[in-house]
């Protein structure tokens, strides 16, 4: 973790903390994108046979042929489900809750550093308005991209 | 108007003598507040900076803390209640949201849901704790510990210090937007929580003449704002000390650890003062 022992590192950080902030939200629509197919493929291998099994219960039943096409997409909707969850939306979970850690750690050092940064190097008040804005675009914890 | 800080004062005082007077407990008049649904009225904002102790002061106004309680942690989000406040047989609702203290998108959230446009609170509690904020992350403690080393001495003065400019430059921004009109237009009261005195209590007359304008020698900034928002508005200004809970305090990581000076009965007094002081603001607006 690189020092922030002035003015001109503060602001280097704060600009690599706001890449990361970048990151971080394509990372997390990126997660939203992969969600829908996932539980989406999700609900197919529940409904097929649920709705399958109450056909059968309530009346003659679909015919053979159905039942195995039905099964079929509900057991490629399963695995669509499952391959999705472990090899995409998990590893983007773990890559993302960990650049979300660092970046709320880089951020929390420069909130706690900007006064004291801003008073040794005489910011203008124009220079200290715009770094609290920028500050503001970040999150406390890392509740803003569930 | 000088008398404006002469009753401050004495009201500190007062609040002071009680305490060292062996402690009010918590009897039937006492002022609480109790967490409730319903309508929200009489809308109070408690702000301040990170690690001041804002949370912590809200849970004891509703009693839900007690001495030994686990310690506390830093708030993720904007804490919004709808709390009645009682005094004897009298109940007044009151929504409390706790501002974060981080410049952040919760903190923001918070300012415009609460503060901006036609929103506004009617009274606003101000959290300080003369430089005893707390720092959660290590490397945030290390930050602070190497910049301190860089200007000289790492003890407790210099770190109260650090966070006493932090406070005051905080306060600058809300004490500014209240003036100019760009926050809380409809505010009528401002209390200044001067929290964790107990850790303090045998340098109150110090923090006293910190928060209060009028008796220092060199006036310090934070009074010198308290000075300008009462020349620049009509708002009634109160500044009291409190303590939420018995408490321990390490300033960084390999300083004295600084314990509680008060004990149970005296904390429960500070919080009884505190609450009148509340309470008698909700009341006032109500017309009780």
């Amino acid at each position: 973790m690189a020092a922030i022992d002035g003015g001109a590192a503060f602001l280097r950080t704060l600009a690599a903390a706001e890449r990361r902030l970048a990151g971080v939200q394509a990372l997390s629509a990126r997660r939203r994108r992969v969600r829908r197919p996932r539980i989406a493929s999700a609900s197919l291998a529940v409904l097929i046979p649920a709705v399958l099994a109450l056909a059968a219960a309530t009346g003659d039943g679909p015919g053979g042929v159905l039942v195995v096409a039905g099964l079929t997409v509900a057991a490629l909707s399963l695995a669509a489900c499952v391959a999705l969850l472990l090899r995409i939306e998990r590893p983007l979970n773990r890559r993302l809750a960990e650049e979300q850690h660092t970046m709320v750690e880089e951020v929390n050092r420069m909130r706690e550093l900007f006064t004291h940064v801003a008073e040794r190097d005489r910011w203008e008040e124009r220079l200290k308005r715009s770094v609290r804005e920028r500050l503001s675009r970040f999150p406390v914890d890392r509740g803003s991209f569930r | 108007m000088p008398d404006v800080w002469e009753n401050t004062r004495s009201r500190w005082e007062s609040v002071r003598h009680a305490v060292d007077g062996g402690g009010q407990g918590a009897g039937p008049g006492v002022a609480t507040l109790n967490g409730r649904l319903g309508l929200s009225v009489n809308p109070i904002a408690v702000t301040g900076e990170a690690g001041a102790g804002k949370t912590v002061l809200y849970d004891a106004l509703i009693q839900s803390i007690r001495t030994g309680d686990s310690d506390s942690s830093r708030s993720p989000d904007i804490e919004k209640h709808a709390t009645v406040l009682r005094s004897g047989n009298r109940r007044t609702r009151a929504a409390v949201t706790v501002i974060p203290g981080q410049l952040s998108t919760q903190r923001q959230q918070a300012l415009q849901d609460t503060m901006r446009g036609e929103a506004s609170p009617h009274g606003i509690v101000h959290v300080v704790c003369w430089g005893h904020n707390r720092i959660w992350q290590r490397a945030s403690q290390r930050d602070v510990q190497e910049a301190l080393a860089a200007d000289g001495t790492v003890d407790r003065e210099a770190v109260r210090n650090w966070h006493r400019r932090k406070e005051a430059a905080d306060f600058r921004l809300l004490v500014e937007a209240i003036i100019d009109g760009q926050l809380a237009k409809r505010l009528r009261r401002l209390i200044v929580a001067v929290s964790k005195s107990d850790l303090y209590w045998d340098r109150l007359d110090e923090a006293r003449d910190h928060y209060i304008p009028g008796r220092a020698r060199r006036e310090s900034p934070f009074a010198a704002l308290v000075r300008d928002l009462e020349s620049e508005t009509s708002l009634r200004l109160s500044v009291l000390p409190m303590a939420s809970r018995l408490i321990r305090h390490q300033f960084l990581p390999g300083l004295p650890v600084r314990t509680s000076q008060l004990d149970d009965a005296q904390i429960g007094a500070l919080r009884t003062h505190f609450g009148q002081e509340l309470q008698s603001f909700i009341t006032q607006r109500n017309g009780d």
